[in-house]
């Protein structure tokens, strides 16, 4: 077998461990400990975007048995997959997430989804439609769930391939 | 067995009810929601209620995020 040159596999899924740290100052963290993810929802009228770089009140949804910065998400630990020179590490939160008794109706229906780290600066990981852009969710004292896709390298949450 | 939705002026039983389901593919989604709408007789409910009673909806992640990039230096 001959020398090959790529990313290695294990290098997504490192980072997805937060195993490296490329600054020119060493990192003040110590990973002793698994961060809290969380997700939090935005309503229809409001602009948060990719450039958002964390988590904010401004936009996000409002109801009774909601709280603000919505909840944190069960745990799992992150995958690679692999084929020849590539790789994907992927994550996917450990369950689904529901709030029971919400109500987001009117200009308050949701349509984005924000999952942010909780423990470090609530950074922002990723945004999620939440079906079409514009046309928002109007759960009416009813239940919200967030189903997550499965947890794969085609289809997972998060993904670096 | 009946059943009944809780409000603040009184229980509907779910003979008084009828749901609505639908279902759109909006692509990375799948949206499905459900309408409990009243259709009772009882005015007091009708006029506190209006038409609409309650609606459930769920959110279906199909595809993620990917941050992808070159694969082969």
């Amino acid at each position: 077998m001959a020398n090959a040159a790529a990313v290695s596999h294990n290098f997504r899924q490192d980072l997805l461990h937060g195993n490296h740290a490329f600054g020119t100052t060493a990192s003040s963290r110590t990973n002793a400990a698994r961060d809290t993810f969380a997700i939090a929802l935005y309503a229809s009228t409001g602009s948060i975007t990719y450039t958002n770089s964390a988590y904010t009140s401004s936009g996000e949804g409002s109801s009774s048995n909601y709280t603000a910065g919505g909840q944190a998400v069960a745990t799992n630990n992150p995958a690679v997959a692999t084929a020849t020179s590539l790789s994907t590490g992927y994550w996917n939160p450990g369950t689904s997430v529901t709030w029971s008794t919400v109500t987001f109706t009117g200009s308050n229906a949701v349509d984005l989804a924000m999952l942010y780290n909780s423990t470090n600066g609530n950074k922002a990981v990723a945004t999620f439609a939440l079906g079409t852009i514009g046309q928002g969710q109007q759960p009416n004292a009813g239940t919200f769930t967030l189903t997550m896709p499965a947890n794969d390298a085609t289809n997972a949450l998060i993904r670096i391939t | 067995m009946t059943q009944k939705v809780c409000t603040a002026i009184g229980d509907i039983p779910d003979t008084d009810l009828e749901t609505q389901t639908l279902e759109q593919d909006c692509g990375d989604t799948i949206i499905m929601s459900r309408d409990w709408k009243y259709k009772g007789a009882d005015p007091a409910l009708a006029e506190y209620v209006g038409q609409m009673v309650r609606r459930d909806c769920w959110v279906t992640m199909k595809h993620g995020i990917s941050a992808a990039g070159t694969a082969e230096l």
